[in-house]
């Protein structure tokens, strides 16, 4: 009965699941973006960070407008000698904390590395 | 409806209404302010749209800066840094290929499939226990049919009580409450809780914007504006409700695709094959259950609508060539005169024509009012000449086909139209889409074929020469099943002379209706005649039959695939299917067993019922069959050869929608059975696997008989003529008048 169903089906459910999981990982990169999970270096580049309690602020490059509060949520990170350790879910990299660790102060892409550069 | 019933549903509404606006005001506030900003873009937009017409080239403000500055919206797009946007494309793909992600979302993946068989596993484990607990339902019991146990008896009240009356009222408060302004407020209130007529007068003024600005930016601006406000009302609704509407609109989609394929592909698909490639004469050959009746009913219902077509494509070009000719006055005389009996063919209604011409010519009150001395008369297509009274004898002729309630079909079984006649009092219009019919509308909607009177197509002898019916052939299509048993082929036409005073196969002519069947009823080039007709083999044709017939298709289950117009439907059917197997193997069990009625046996079976339902009705909607037929060519002997292969579709909802009984001669075969005073099941089975004397006797066979009597097989006495069915024995197989006989075995 109703043999017109069963013709591939399993074939086709596989083929369903598969798409759904390429669809799955392709999404993954975007909602992680729009989550705020995936700071890249990069885009670091210009901000202003805020170390004082070992919390990380991003600016957008005007001292006071916050972009996101969560940026760092999800970063682990150490504070050690002046170099603030960062390890987020993509890029680990590493920012060089003038003096007493306090507030940076200005704009200097010099105390950005990757990790690799660091 | 009583008053106190009406009062609860107001209140219901009431509450309802209050509900969503609560809801607004405490949790979506921002949507009224987006709103807002919606409505002041769309004003700017429109003021540059009119100053650029002005001469003045003003911007209006984007979209995506006037939703910033709304307080508390959700961050979406906030801050758009469209320089930024190459940037972050690249970051994207960046991201996307790198071992952190496959990583991360095999992390995920991982999860997922974790409470997947989490799932499996309680799933596994109910189904356990409910196999343990049905399993006790399979012990013999001697309960009658009629008995139910108590939860049954229970839950049936429950069932035909309370529940009864909860979905009664639910159905009635739905009835009432659509009809109403709650529900015009309601769907607005949701709307706009979605986002949906911000989204609306936002692409409506981007719209006018962008063809006098010419800002892609702006576009893009708009696009992702809307996308944001759409993400942000889609988030609102919770994650089961989300998953739930996604299915929803998936569905709808496969619905609309499926629907698009079978009316806009499959349908002109098969007008196109049956127009084109058919001939006058088409012969379908096949074996017994191949398909071939329901394809010629198929072809015959199609064709019917196909001349409907060409009628009206005539009578259109007509009306084209003569635009200033009072067509309606002339299409209602033909109605009239047909009512009267005055007009009971084509060729009577062109006579009516030339006699309107006749008169009108010179005096036009005769010709509704066309002069053809001071208006048209004749038309010149760029080849030909065309006088009004030939295009006046073409329209006649064409009207006369066209405006008929019922079909052109006359068959030697019923088949069933549903082409339906629109018809306001002026042009009668069709609507042959049978697709988007209701299967309740079929019995209003259906007209069933004429019956095939042979008479009328035998140019030669008549089997009743006296017979009404005899000129009733003209614009048609006639359809034959078993046609080789009906005409015969050489061998079974021995019997024949074609000096016989009656009308046999070989003096009746039918075979030179079919040859100048194209020269029948032809109007304007355009043939309006053809001959459709089934049979198993083409031996049981005579070759002069054969040959003649221009199309010749052989169906074969073979070649016939088995589709599905709806996409996407594997999980649901696979489940559904499942179900439906657990309460077959269910079924099986306990009707075996026992026939009271528990609960269990109760539920079981609504659920199967259930699967049944919906598996068949999206089976006989969106199924077809893809159906090749290869198209032969016959030589002088009959012989075919196979050539190319034509696609036709079988669509369930049309062709076996009550489309003609397959096994159409089951009553006449069967006529002498209600006196009948044995039935199968009184014919003695055998003794033993070696057949006695008295059960060979018991069978009727030629070859018992003509070995039992040698003599009268091969006796020189004058030969017994040949009969009809190829038997030269008088009485057939009966041997009631020849005694018994000794054995020989």
């Amino acid at each position: 009965m109703f043999d017109v169903f069963k013709r591939h089906r399993k074939l086709k459910l596989a083929g369903i699941a598969f798409g759904l999981l390429l669809a799955w990982y392709a999404a993954k990169p975007a909602i992680d973006m729009a989550n705020g999970q995936n700071v890249d270096p990069e885009s670091l580049i210009g901000s202003y960070a805020n170390t004082s309690e070992h919390q990380v602020m991003i600016y957008d490059g005007e001292v006071g407008r916050l972009v996101s509060e969560n940026t760092f949520e999800d970063f682990f990170y150490t504070y050690n000698q002046g170099v603030l350790e960062c390890r987020s879910l993509y890029f680990d990299f590493k920012i060089r904390v003038l003096g007493d660790g306090s507030l940076f102060n200005g704009y200097d892409n010099t105390y950005l590395y990757r990790r690799s550069e660091a | 409806m009583s008053k106190l019933r009406k009062f609860g549903f107001h209140v219901v509404a009431l509450l309802i209404i209050v509900g969503l606006i609560v809801f607004l005001a405490f949790n979506q506030m921002w949507m009224i302010d987006r709103l807002v900003s919606s409505g002041y873009v769309f004003g700017m937009k429109f003021r540059s749209v009119f100053l650029f017409y002005c001469g003045t080239d003003e911007k209006a403000p984007y979209l995506l800066e006037t939703i910033n500055d709304i307080e508390n919206y959700p961050i979406l797009f906030r801050n758009f840094d469209w320089e930024s946007l190459g940037e972050s494309i690249g970051q994207y793909f960046r991201i996307l290929f790198s071992a952190p992600n496959a990583l991360s979302w095999l992390l995920d993946f991982s999860d997922f499939m974790m409470l997947v068989t989490r799932a499996l596993m309680i799933l596994a484990m109910v189904a356990l226990v409910i196999f343990c607990v049905v399993s006790t339902y399979f012990n013999e019991s001697h309960k009658a049919w009629m008995e139910k146990t108590r939860s049954l008896q229970r839950f049936q009240r429950f069932e035909n009580g309370p529940w009864a009356s909860i979905k009664r009222w639910f159905a009635e408060y739905w009835a009432w409450w659509k009809k109403g302004w709650y529900f015009k407020i309601a769907v607005i209130l949701v709307a706009v809780l979605l986002g949906l007529p911000m989204v609306a007068l936002d692409l409506i003024a981007e719209y006018f914007y962008f063809f006098t600005s010419f800002d892609f930016l702006a576009l893009l601006d708009t696009l992702l504006g809307d996308v944001a406000t759409i993400l942000v009302g889609w988030f609102t609704i919770p994650k089961p409700l989300r998953v739930l509407i996604l299915f929803i609109l998936f569905r709808v989609l496969t619905l609309w695709r499926a629907r698009r394929l079978i009316e806009g592909k499959l349908m002109p698909a098969n007008e196109a094959m049956v127009d084109n490639d058919t001939g006058v004469f088409t012969l379908i050959l096949g074996k017994m259950r191949g398909g071939k009746t329901t394809l010629a009913a198929s072809m015959a219902r199609i064709l019917n609508t196909v001349y409907h077509k060409n009628a009206f494509e005539n009578m259109d070009r007509c009306a084209m060539m003569f635009p200033d000719f009072p067509w309606m006055p002339f299409e209602r005389d033909i109605v009239r005169l047909a009512g009267k009996r005055r007009i009971v063919n084509m060729d009577q209604a062109a006579a009516f024509a030339m006699r309107v011409y006749g008169v009108g010519e010179h005096k036009p009150v005769a010709l509704y009012g066309y002069d053809v001395g001071s208006q048209r008369n004749y038309f010149i297509d760029g080849a030909n000449r065309i006088n009004l009274l030939e295009a006046l004898m073409i329209y006649a002729e064409s009207y006369w086909v066209y405006f008929h309630a019922g079909n052109l079909i006359s068959s030697n079984f019923p088949i069933r139209t549903d082409d339906l006649r629109l018809d306001k009092g002026h042009l009668v219009l069709y609507d042959s889409n049978a697709f988007r019919r209701k299967v309740l509308d079929q019995p209003k909607d259906s007209s069933l074929s004429h019956i095939l009177v042979f008479d009328m197509l035998r140019l030669g002898k008549k089997k009743d020469p006296c017979n009404v019916y005899r000129d009733c052939s003209g614009p048609m299509i006639a359809v034959a099943t078993e046609f080789g048993k009906e005409q015969g082929n050489m061998v079974s036409n021995t019997a024949y002379s074609a000096k016989d005073e009656g009308a046999n196969p070989k003096n009746d002519l039918l075979d030179y209706s079919l040859k100048l069947g194209g020269h029948l009823a032809n109007i304007w080039h355009t043939n309006f005649f053809k001959f459709i007709a089934d049979e198993q083999r083409s031996g049981s044709l005579t070759s002069n039959l054969v040959t003649v017939a221009q199309s010749i298709f052989t169906a074969d289950r073979a070649n016939q695939k088995e589709k599905m117009a709806l996409h996407g439907f594997e999980l649901e059917s696979a489940i559904l299917d499942a179900l439906r197997g657990f309460r077959d193997w269910f079924y099986k069990k306990y009707r075996h067993v026992r026939e009271d009625n528990t609960l269990p046996f109760y539920l079981i079976n609504k659920l199967g019922a259930f699967c049944y339902s919906i598996e068949t009705k999206i089976y006989m909607r969106y199924g077809y069959k893809e159906v090749k037929l290869p198209m032969c060519t016959a030589d002088t002997s009959g012989n075919l050869t196979e050539g190319e292969s034509k696609k036709f579709y079988v669509i369930n909802f049309i062709d076996y929608a009550s489309r003609f009984e397959s096994a159409c001669m089951k009553d006449f075969l069967n006529s002498r059975k209600p006196k009948a005073d044995h039935g199968f099941f009184d014919i003695p089975t055998y003794e033993r696997l070696m057949p006695t004397k008295s059960e060979w006797d018991m069978q009727g066979s030629y070859l018992v008989t003509d070995l039992e009597n040698p003599e009268l097989k091969f006796s020189t006495t004058p030969k017994v003529t040949r009969r009809r069915d190829g038997s030269r024995r008088r009485n057939g197989a009966d041997r009631s008048s020849q005694g018994s006989g000794g054995g020989v075995l």
